[in-house]
């Protein structure tokens, strides 16, 4: 039976090539627009998150706003175990200082006082990392002093600490080139703090864990600083996967009604074919079956076609489409291939077949 | 095949083609049905063929009554106990003259293989209409034979159809002189050999009532005659034919006669 079903499918195909050609035409297509669409977008995406994971997106800054002063070094600990989190490190509020050698007061620069492993957000270029009471400045900043090698001092109104290292900062962290960096005391109170996770997609569970764990009580004095870069990558995908899903449903509508238009035109010219089949005692059901097989074949062959097409097309432009995808695409298309057939079968099957008999 | 109080139009308003029509066709027996053109001698057939469905009235065929089957019982009339010889032969190019003459065993699926249990507790398959072509082997456990047995012998007996249905479909091109290549297009084929093609793929079933329109229409002697005998054999072997014709030749041989008014 199925062998049969098959040879006869066949020869539909064969019969039938004004309709074959179209409707693998139109699974080609879909399949190429779909995959193209997708990869562009993924590809997109995966260029978003490369960027905004060099520029910092992955880190969560907390700022304590309350008067009773949250962050200390127990919390920063407390938050460094969680096993997602790279690396924690706070700052203070920026002041100026200025050259305590020169005691040029042109020299005047910003600076801010940090705790935690600054290593992880600057490098050190020259001379060490500081002790508490000790400061590093950044190239830029040993530029404006006029520093020949990593000391010096530098001074606020009331105090001085001493230049131990000069940095450059991490791309991420770019502003921290304008700054000098000090060093605190881990008793001394910090009114903000970064952390920055491993995944991106961490990002959110991760700030509501830290939320509720380091101020039970008074989260609405947190305020979660940094989500800015997040939530733009966030639009960004968010949108970019609209479009693709817009066209998507474009996609599917136009298959749909493609093959529809198709399989009906095919089916109206070839009426006499089927009323042949009803005379000599084929069902409506086989005759329905015949067509949607038809569709669903010749739909998956376009769509293995177009599939085969897309790759290499991403290929060359160094993308490329997980295989799960692809079969899910084919299958889809196949679906279409089917739904395309259904309705123009039970509309033909159900013409008179006398009439379908002497259509010339 | 009985019809009783046959009425039909083709829409509720246009007027009625068949008024209270009550004719028995004979089985042995040729019955032309005749008329003036417009008089519904072709939609009596396609009545007959199940193909229209009348306003009232009743079509027996052994006896049973048809007008109210279902498509899939109509069908399975159509291909186990109709077969139908159209005007202009309808043959499918893009079949062979073999394949055309076959095409109607494929859609004959269900009684094509139909599976007995002998009082001896061996299953047997039997090609409805002829006889029991292949016997399987001992079946003593059902359950552990059905994966094993049945399904070598289903194989087994799939192919001794085909071959059955190849050799039927060439003693019928034999008796009605198709000398063509069995492979040849039927597209390639002339208009008398179609139609002798296309009465041999009507017969390819070995049907009980064979319903043929106007099938000498347009033929020349030679080849109107090979159907003419063919047809008066099938009656002969206790069918009912029934012959949509104006054609005197056919008139002639016809046993009973319907005249449409």
């Amino acid at each position: 039976m199925a062998r049969k079903l098959f040879s006869e499918i066949w020869l539909v195909t064969k019969r039938h090539i004004g309709a074959t050609i179209a409707i693998a035409s139109i699974s080609f297509l879909m399949t190429l627009s779909i995959v193209l669409v997708f990869g562009e977008s993924q590809a997109s995406i995966q260029n978003i998150r490369d960027f905004m994971d060099t520029n910092g997106a992955k880190t969560i800054q907390f700022l304590d706003d309350s008067d009773i002063g949250y962050f200390d070094q127990e919390t920063l600990n407390f938050v460094e175990a969680f096993d997602n989190i790279e690396y924690s490190f706070e700052t203070s509020t920026v002041f100026d200082v200025f050259n305590s050698l020169t005691k040029d007061e042109i020299n005047l620069f910003p600076a801010k006082s940090f705790r935690g492993d600054i290593s992880k957000v600057v490098q050190l270029v020259a001379g060490r990392m500081p002790k508490a009471g000790e400061a590093i400045i950044s190239e830029n900043a040993a530029h404006g002093f006029k520093l020949v090698g990593p000391t010096g001092e530098i001074s606020s109104s009331n105090q001085s600490w001493n230049v131990v290292g000069i940095f450059k900062s991490d791309e991420a962290y770019l502003d921290f080139k304008n700054f000098a960096l000090i060093y605190e005391s881990s008793t001394t109170p910090m009114p903000y703090f970064y952390s920055k996770v491993k995944e991106y997609n961490e990002l959110p569970t991760t700030q509501t864990l830290i939320l509720n764990m380091i101020s039970p009580f008074g989260r609405e004095d947190i305020k979660i600083l940094s989500k800015s870069l997040a939530s733009l990558q966030n639009t960004i995908e968010n949108n970019l996967g609209s479009f693709a899903n817009y066209i998507l449903i474009l996609v599917l509508f136009l298959g749909i009604v493609l093959i529809t238009v198709a399989t009906l035109i095919d089916a109206f010219l070839n009426q006499k074919d089927i009323g042949r089949r009803r005379a000599l005692g084929a069902t409506k059901i086989y005759i329905s079956l015949l067509m949607i097989f038809r569709g669903a074949l010749v739909s998956t062959v376009g769509a293995t076609i177009g599939g085969v097409v897309s790759i290499f097309y991403l290929y060359f432009y160094y993308l490329s489409i997980p295989i799960n995808f692809l079969v899910a695409v084919i299958i889809f298309v196949l679906i279409i291939g089917s739904l395309g057939s259904l309705l123009p079968s039970l509309i033909i099957i159900n013409r008179d077949p006398l009439r379908a008999i002497r259509t010339p | 095949m009985v019809v009783s109080d046959l009425n039909f139009s083709y829409t509720q308003d246009s007027p009625t083609i068949i008024e209270n029509l009550n004719f028995a066709f004979p089985k042995g027996k040729i019955t032309v049905v005749t008329g003036e053109s417009g008089r519904g001698k072709s939609t009596l057939l396609f009545l007959l063929g199940l193909f229209l469905k009348p306003n009232s009235g009743s079509i027996l065929i052994d006896n049973q009554e048809t007008t109210e089957y279902d498509d899939s019982q109509k069908s399975l009339i159509r291909s186990n106990k109709i077969g139908f010889a159209f005007q202009d032969a309808i043959l499918d190019p893009y079949r062979t003259v073999i394949e055309s003459v076959l095409e109607p065993t494929l859609y004959r699926v269900e009684s094509n293989r139909k599976i007995n249990k002998e009082h001896d507790g061996n299953y047997t398959y039997q090609v409805e209409n002829t006889k029991t072509i292949s016997p399987l082997e001992n079946a003593t456990d059902i359950v552990s034979s059905k994966t094993i047995n049945n399904s070598h012998s289903v194989i087994k007996s799939y192919q001794e159809i085909q071959e059955r249905n190849f050799e039927r479909a060439i003693e019928l091109l034999k008796r009605l002189k198709v000398e063509v290549e069995l492979n040849t297009r039927t597209l390639k084929i002339s208009g008398g050999e179609a139609s002798r093609v296309a009465l041999a793929r009507a017969l390819m079933n070995d049907p009980s009532i064979i319903l043929a329109d106007e099938p000498t229409g347009n033929l020349d002697s030679y080849n109107a005659d090979i159907i003419l005998a063919t047809l008066n054999e099938e009656a002969s072997k206790d069918k009912t034919v029934i012959i949509v014709s104006h054609d005197s030749r056919v008139v002639s041989i016809a046993d009973e006669v319907l005249n449409l008014l």
